[in-house]
């Protein structure tokens, strides 16, 4: 394998080199520094595409290319474009962003392709001075650089336990394994999914960084999840359990939401959660769907997560000023709801298919039961954010459709209209994670 | 010539065949291999275009409103392509089309016509043409309206045409949030509560499908999602009943079946006429489709060990219906009561389980959702024309909206299976062919039937034939547009009705292959599980069978 494959991870440093000096240049500048942010985003997402689909190893063992660690940031890095291009159009929302997106998708691309521990750890690291960076959102400015320090040091000692039970240089842990090493790497995944569950419904008011670094979080989980599966899969009843009530407790909250970005928070939420019952059915075509909704999760959460506003009124005012806006928002949620015919919907049956297919009925009528209260809560949404306003006043308005989002929705679409090959690549995804 | 070369190879060539089926004249002259995509996907490539059009100040509503008309238009000429040349003597789908979709998961793009299929085809083309006829007053949001008014007719027709269960349960749920949106949006007072019991019944409906369909597939191998495949693999016998279970749970909440008809009255009564009558018409009826293809077609033992559960549900759907008639003040709420009887008489005929009795339900599932469409949207009309919706206000109105009346009165008594309308064969087949295994189901039905002509009875007087009330306000007769979304409906009802073999001159069938030859096509297959077995012949003498022993049967 050529070290061309390293191109996106160069091009990611690259792009995260130019927006942390973004932030001192000039709004004109920053235009053009924004177009270019764009540009290195698409450019690292064609050439993963391009020279991704070789197998092989680099940096002595480290850094392992295969078709999981190719689903995984091709997932990653269309949600960095479609982020880097939303945020480009509004020219409010780019300061402080680019820096944390990127580091996020860098140590997402450093997870996917970790072989072992070091790689593991490594891409932690990456995740930590990310969560450092970010800006917890107003009022919450401590939540996640605490979240980075506490999870930092968990994953220290975590590491240090597994890395004395598995050994450096080890992709899976042998069978033989002893059974703390196994315990500990077993905390450590529903550790990084409950994580993952709690900051997706915490961080509400949280900025777009929200998506990018709760999808490192998800990819370490499947790592450790698959290397977990053969020799104890005694967690999957713990994850399975967690995954259920989340599904559950996460449709009653959308329900409830006050606000888009709360909307939005919960729902993603809930598709973490049938990510996480996914991992729980600890097998080849369970791990596929995993995959799968990764990317129509990560896609539709940046696009959702980017255009919804704080309160109600201001969502009106988005339907009447910028419809365009306001349509990616509803495509965003009602793929983030699994509704049809766009991508979460793909996602959610491949999901439900699997944890029928072993024997986890209670979990997918959990599941059934949770989607039936997103549904509800995302009509219900549109509804009243659509309806709100004053009929003359829509007509009124002569707000024309803008290309940012235009291209956003099409790709939010693409998703559905790709479901087969990006399905197919998700289940080599999974056989390269050595499942069954 | 190349173009000449392109047309001799799109036309069909008559294949060899060691014996030759009859086919209706016509048949097979059309015969493209998308035309059942083109169905789908017209509506929502025009539906996209509309929205993303500029549109300042509302200047191109009505340019919006004829592009919906004439697309609803071609769908329904397009469903007429398929109905008449649809090959009732061939054992293959018409119009097939198949392609692999998610390989790994076993679903396929796989779209075709059978017997059953091709008649609920062309209902949604007649519903989806009245519906945009019937809302031809809409000014607010126009473009919205239409834009999820096109949607909702190529998910209905998607879910229709489906051969593969994930194609199926897509479209099933895809047309609940537009739907909820249309009632919500361009609704009466009560139209928030309406649609969110809409969304919350078929939600549950949807989440139950998906429990039964993947239910089914992982008890059989999971092997894949096609019908084709579900049909012949046998799930146990345990599996079956809480699949049927889940099915049943999923067609009563479409089909507004009791108890789980809350959403019905509300929706139907609550939602603009063309929105009522896309419901009443098509929505509703997907859940009898449901019944045939899940239950009475692929899970046989449990549809015979749910049938009498399935029965019940459907006598007390009808029994309550008019009772609730009776009891309401509301005409739009009356018409929508109404509305549910056929619905009823369509799972009566499924739980009947006989050839006979899921013949009369594929008829009944034509000819129920145009009768539920013309009472909804007759009274829709009447009490939007009368500016009331109170029976208390409307009275004596047959001689100031003379149309509107007796296209009212058409509507109530098509709805009790009035002779030369298509309800009239649906509920006799129905009738006569569960008499044997449901009959208590079937005297319920009847009783239901009695009491909803008694309710009909008490509003054509009151409303029709009763002294007007000066402090009423005027009323005026329907409107051009309104008399042919009506009058559609009423010419389909009796046309199927008096024609239910399709016209013939000398024997030799006529553009029409006849509605029931084609739900026939179907019917056998289907039934074949069902049917009575015949008794053996008798022995011709006891030296026919000289150790004495009973000579073999022949298998049914």
């Amino acid at each position: 394998m050529s070290a061309v494959t390293l191109l996106p991870e160069v091009l990611i440093l690259v792009g995260l080199a130019l927006s942390l000096v973004g932030s001192a240049l000039s709004v004109q500048q920053r235009r053009w520094a924004g177009s270019g942010l764009v540009l290195i985003a698409l450019a690292a997402l064609i050439t993963e595409l391009w020279f991704g689909d070789s197998v092989g190893w680099l940096l002595p063992g480290g850094f392992r290319q295969d078709r999981f660690a190719l689903a995984a940031k091709a997932a990653l890095l269309v949600a960095l474009t479609v982020t880097t291009l939303i945020g480009h159009a509004d020219l409010r929302r780019t300061r402080g962003l680019a820096p944390v997106v990127f580091l996020a998708a860098l140590a997402g691309l450093v997870m996917a392709s970790a072989s072992a521990v070091p790689g593991m750890f490594a891409a932690a690291v990456l995740m930590t001075a990310a969560l450092l960076l970010a800006n917890g959102g107003r009022g919450r400015a401590w939540v996640l650089p605490g979240v980075g320090l506490v999870g930092y040091g968990a994953s220290l000692l975590l590491l240090a336990r597994l890395a004395g039970g598995w050994g450096l240089g080890e992709q899976t842990p042998a069978v033989g394994a002893n059974a703390g090493s196994l315990a500990a790497g077993s905390v450590l995944m529903l550790g990084l999914v409950g994580l993952g569950l709690v900051g997706a419904a915490v961080w509400t008011s949280a900025t777009p960084h929200r998506p990018l670094l709760i999808g490192v979080l998800l990819i370490a989980a499947m790592r450790l999840a698959a290397a977990l599966a053969a020799p104890n899969s005694a967690w999957s009843g713990a994850l399975a359990a967690l995954a259920a009530l989340t599904l559950v407790g996460c449709g009653l909250r959308a329900l409830a939401a006050p606000s888009a970005r709360s909307l939005v928070g919960w729902l993603g939420a809930f598709q973490c959660a049938w990510l996480a019952a996914a991992l729980a059915t600890h097998d080849r075509f369970g791990f596929a769907a995993a995959l799968l909704l990764t990317g129509v999760l990560l896609t539709a959460w940046v696009a959702a997560d980017l255009v919804a506003p704080r309160t109600a009124a201001e969502m009106s005012n988005l339907w009447l000023h910028s419809p365009s806006l306001a349509v990616l928002l509803c495509l965003s949620v009602l793929s983030l709801a699994g509704l049809p015919p766009l991508a979460g919907f793909f996602g959610d049956f491949a999901v439900l298919a699997e944890l029928f297919r072993s024997g986890l009925v209670w979990v997918g009528g959990a599941a059934l039961l949770g989607w039936v209260l997103a549904l509800m809560a995302t009509v219900r949404f549109i509804a009243v954010t659509y309806f709100v306003a004053d009929p003359e006043e829509v007509r009124s308005q002569t707000a024309s459709w803008r290309p940012v989002p235009v291209l956003a929705m099409l790709v939010i679409l693409g998703l559905s209209a790709f479901a087969n090959p990006i399905h197919s690549l998700a289940v080599q995804g999974a056989a390269a994670l050595g499942l069954r | 010539m190349s173009a000449l070369t392109l047309f001799l190879a799109a036309t069909p060539t008559p294949s060899a065949s060691a014996s030759p089926t009859p086919t209706n004249f016509g048949a097979g002259v059309f015969n493209f291999s998308f035309l059942l995509s083109l169905l789908i996907w017209t509506p929502v490539l025009v539906a996209a275009v509309m929205a993303v059009l500029p549109n300042p100040r509302g200047r191109w509503d009505r340019q919006f409103r004829l592009t919906a008309f004439w697309t609803s238009l071609s769908l329904l000429l397009l469903s007429m392509v398929a109905y008449s040349q649809f090959q009732p003597y061939a054992s293959a789908l018409s119009f097939e089309e198949s392609q692999p979709w998610l390989p790994a998961l076993g679903v396929t793009y796989h779209l075709g016509l059978d017997g059953i299929n091709t008649a609920a085809l062309v209902l949604n083309g007649v519903i989806g043409l009245v519906a945009v006829v019937a809302s031809s007053g809409v000014r607010v949001r126009a473009r919205s309206y239409w834009v999820l008014l096109l949607l909702t007719e190529a998910a209905v027709n998607g879910a229709v045409e489906a051969q593969d269960f994930f194609l199926f349960a897509l479209f099933w749920s895809a047309m609940i949030v537009p739907l909820g949106l249309l009632i919500r949006g361009w609704g009466g007072p009560g139209a928030r509560q309406a649609a969110s019991r809409l969304v919350v019944h078929w939600g549950v409906g949807s989440a139950c499908l998906l429990g039964a369909g993947i239910g089914l597939w992982a008890s059989t191998g999971a092997v894949s999602f096609n019908f084709n495949t579900m049909l012949a693999a046998t799930a146990g016998d345990r599996a079956q009943v809480v699949i049927g279970l889940l099915v049943l749970v999923a067609a009563a909440s479409r089909l507004a079946l009791f108890p789980f008809h809350r959403w019905a009255s509300p929706a139907l009564a609550e939602a603009p006429p063309g929105v009522a009558v896309l419901i009443a018409g098509s929505g509703m009826r997907l859940g009898g489709y449901l019944l045939l293809r899940l239950l009475a077609q692929t899970n046989q033992h449990g549809a015979e060990l749910l049938a009498p559960l399935l029965a019940a549900m459907a006598a007390a759907t009808v029994i309550w219906a008019a009772v609730m008639a009776f009891g309401t003040g509301d005409i739009r709420r009356l018409s929508a009561w109404l509305a549910i009887i056929p619905g009823g008489f369509t799972a009566l005929g499924v739980a009947g389980l006989s050839p006979l009795s899921l013949e009369g339900a594929v008829l009944s599932l034509f000819a129920g959702g145009l009768a539920a469409a013309l009472v909804v949207g007759a009274a829709a009309t009447l009490s939007g024309r009368a500016q009331s919706r109170q029976l208390g206000v409307v009275a004596g109105l047959a001689g100031r909206m003379p149309r509107t009346s007796w296209l009212l009165v058409l509507a109530t008594l098509a709805i009790l299976g009035m002779p030369f309308a298509a309800t009239f064969p649906a509920d006799v087949m129905i009738v006569l062919g569960s008499a044997r295994n449901q009959p208590v189901g079937v005297f319920g039905a009847l009783l239901g039937l009695l009491l909803a002509a008694a309710a009909i009875a008490w509003l054509i007087h009151r409303v029709l034939f009763g002294a007007p009330r000066p402090e009423a306000p005027t009323p005026s007769d329907s409107s051009l547009a309104e008399s042919w979304y009506l009058g559609i409906l009423v010419g389909a009802l009796l046309w199927v009705g008096v024609f239910p073999l399709g016209p013939r001159l000398a024997g030799i069938p006529l553009f029409d292959p006849g509605m029931l030859n084609v739900i026939n096509a179907t019917i056998p297959t289907m039934a074949g599980a069902y049917a009575v077995p015949t008794p053996p012949p008798a022995s011709p003498s006891p030296a026919a069978s000289p150790s004495g022993a009973p000579s073999p049967s022949p298998s049914p």
